[in-house]
């Protein structure tokens, strides 16, 4: 799994150094990207989408929901219409410091997502994460 | 006279007629006349002047007649006085004078008819004076429900008002609960942030030394401590908010099982012995998550507040009066019921100074069980320990869930 690229989509700053710190302690050799807003990320998809190689486009993605602009259900839909997946496939895990979230349901309606956490975010979670999606994805 | 009513009714009925007449020729005359009554027997008094009419002790005359030229006064003015010394007795005035003018005044001014002398018959005068009577009756019971009404009309205006209020403080509560909702959820993001920024510190504690650790020591705690309490206010929330499961029935025994695993630490460490006897009521009909949170509750409550003896906590369940009711026995510390009365089930008020507590269990169980109808009460007595009683609905009605918006 070395080498891949992961990527963070969260309006928290405080939460994004916790995550690159949690990225760089899991041991495993990420490429990090991580955008503060949607439509950030969004530009990203469709640079790296418009490229020969394929390379660039995130093998996962943590995705806050609740964000100022796009939030995070807002993200998926224009994702989608990017038509990104055609190329490769990003498995997307919903981020949520609400304990109250009713929006486990709504995760399952996105074939794009596999997951959803209540943070904390822990060490655990990335390896559990990228063992299940991404040794997965090296046996296909 | 009262309850004068169908004419046929009436033959027994005596009724008190005050004649104000000064001509004893008239006297005899109606005195004569209302022998002949057909319907009912009179009791007929003659006054000569005002001045004796109004010396009368006992007004309870079921009409007056009254002539309007006496020696002492003369015309309306007459039928005024009368008026004003015998309110809601009908009046009919007698006259000689061929005046229907003053005849007309005469009714304007309140009384019920008129009669021309030398016109009178006794089958007239009996009909006049039952109709006098009859229209005063009528018009007192028009009043009494004009009055009702009134009070209606005002007892209707009030509910309008108390609706009004009720809506009111509706609106206020949902909007307390709404920024309760937000309340926490904003907050549970920094706080979880604090805590994951303290555990990415913590490989790095052992290089700490003396103030730099015990400054680092006091801020995990703290964080700790409002980790803590935030949760304790979102399962606040969640009860209110009722995000809720539906009902499902729930056999005690295996319920207790789950509790007393996810408490193994606490009664573990504290050597607590849990014994649990659900066989006079062993299942219950409400929703799991909220029966598993007052049982945890309770006996984390009866754990925290133990006395120097190891916690021992008797769970049993029985049927009373329609409900189950849960009894936790223990015997811990104690509480001071009279002294304490108004603080047991309050939020963030704690009994003791010993133990953890925040402060919320009991309030936590209160809310919960009075949500769904039910109720708790409690014995106690310092230093032998205390006895809940938890009654709960059986199958108790859920109020309809709300929707709130979710926040990531």
């Amino acid at each position: 799994m070395n080498g891949w690229n992961i990527m963070l989509i969260d309006d928290d700053e405080v939460f994004g150094f916790i995550f690159e710190e949690i990225i760089e302690n899991s041991g495993l050799d990420l490429k990090l990207h991580i955008f503060k807003n949607g439509k950030d990320a969004l530009n990203y998809f469709k640079e790296a989408g418009s490229k020969d190689s394929i390379e660039g486009i995130p093998e996962l993605v943590f995705l806050d929901i609740n964000m100022p602009g796009i939030n995070g259900w807002d993200f998926l839909e224009e994702y989608r219409r990017l038509g990104i997946a055609e190329k490769k496939h990003s498995v997307f895990t919903m981020l949520s410091s609400s304990v109250f979230d009713s929006d486990k349901s709504k995760a399952r309606q996105y074939e794009e997502v596999s997951g959803f956490i209540v943070k904390p975010l822990t060490i655990d979670d990335v390896k559990r994460i990228a063992e299940t999606y991404l040794v997965k994805r090296n046996q296909d | 006279m009262s309850g004068f009513q169908a004419q046929g009714t009436m033959v027994n009925k005596e009724v008190k007629i005050l004649l104000v007449e000064d001509n004893p020729g008239d006297a005899i005359l109606f005195r004569e006349y209302v022998k002949d009554f057909t319907f009912f027997k009179v009791d007929l008094h003659n006054a000569g002047s005002l001045a004796e009419a109004f010396a009368i002790e006992k007004k309870d005359f079921d009409v007056v007649l009254l002539d309007l030229t006496l020696p002492d006064s003369q015309g309306l003015d007459s039928l005024q006085k009368v008026i004003a010394n015998f309110p809601d007795i009908p009046i009919v005035i007698l006259t000689g004078l061929n005046d229907t003018d003053v005849a007309k005044s005469a009714v304007r001014l309140g009384a019920q008819d008129y009669l021309l002398k030398g016109r009178i018959d006794e089958l007239l005068l009996e009909k006049t004076i039952t109709y006098a009577i009859e229209r005063t009756e009528y018009y007192k019971k028009a009043l009494e429900v004009r009055a009702a009404l009134r009070e209606n009309q005002k007892l209707a205006m009030i509910n309008g008002q108390l609706n009004r209020l009720i809506k009111q403080v509706e609106r206020t509560n949902a909007r307390l609960e709404e920024f309760a909702y937000v309340a926490t959820h904003n907050l549970r993001a920094p706080v979880v942030n604090l805590k994951s920024l303290i555990d990415l510190f913590s490989s790095d504690k052992g290089k700490l030394e003396g103030r730099q650790k015990k400054v680092f020591d006091k801020i995990e705690i703290t964080a700790n401590n409002l980790s803590s309490t935030l949760q304790d206010l979102i399962n606040i929330i969640a009860v209110t908010k009722k995000n809720v499961e539906t009902k499902q029935n729930v056999r005690l025994e295996g319920l207790l099982k789950a509790v007393k695993e996810n408490l193994e630490l606490q009664i573990r460490s504290e050597n607590a012995t849990i014994i649990t006897d659900f066989t006079e009521a062993p299942e219950i009909v409400y929703p799991k998550g909220h029966l598993e949170s007052i049982c945890q509750n309770m006996i984390t409550n009866s754990i925290k507040y133990k006395s120097d003896k190891a916690p021992v906590i008797k769970i049993r369940s029985s049927e009373v009066d329609g409900f189950i009711c849960l009894e936790f026995q223990d015997n811990g510390a104690g509480i001071d019921v009279e002294k304490n009365k108004d603080k047991l089930f309050k939020m963030f008020q704690r009994l003791s100074s010993d133990g953890e507590g925040k402060g919320l269990g009991l309030y936590i169980v209160k809310s919960q069980v009075e949500r769904l109808g039910g109720k708790i009460e409690l014995e106690s007595k310092p230093m032998e320990g205390t006895t809940f009683k938890v009654y709960l609905k059986n199958d108790p009605q859920m109020d309809e869930e709300r929707s709130y918006s979710a926040a990531g």
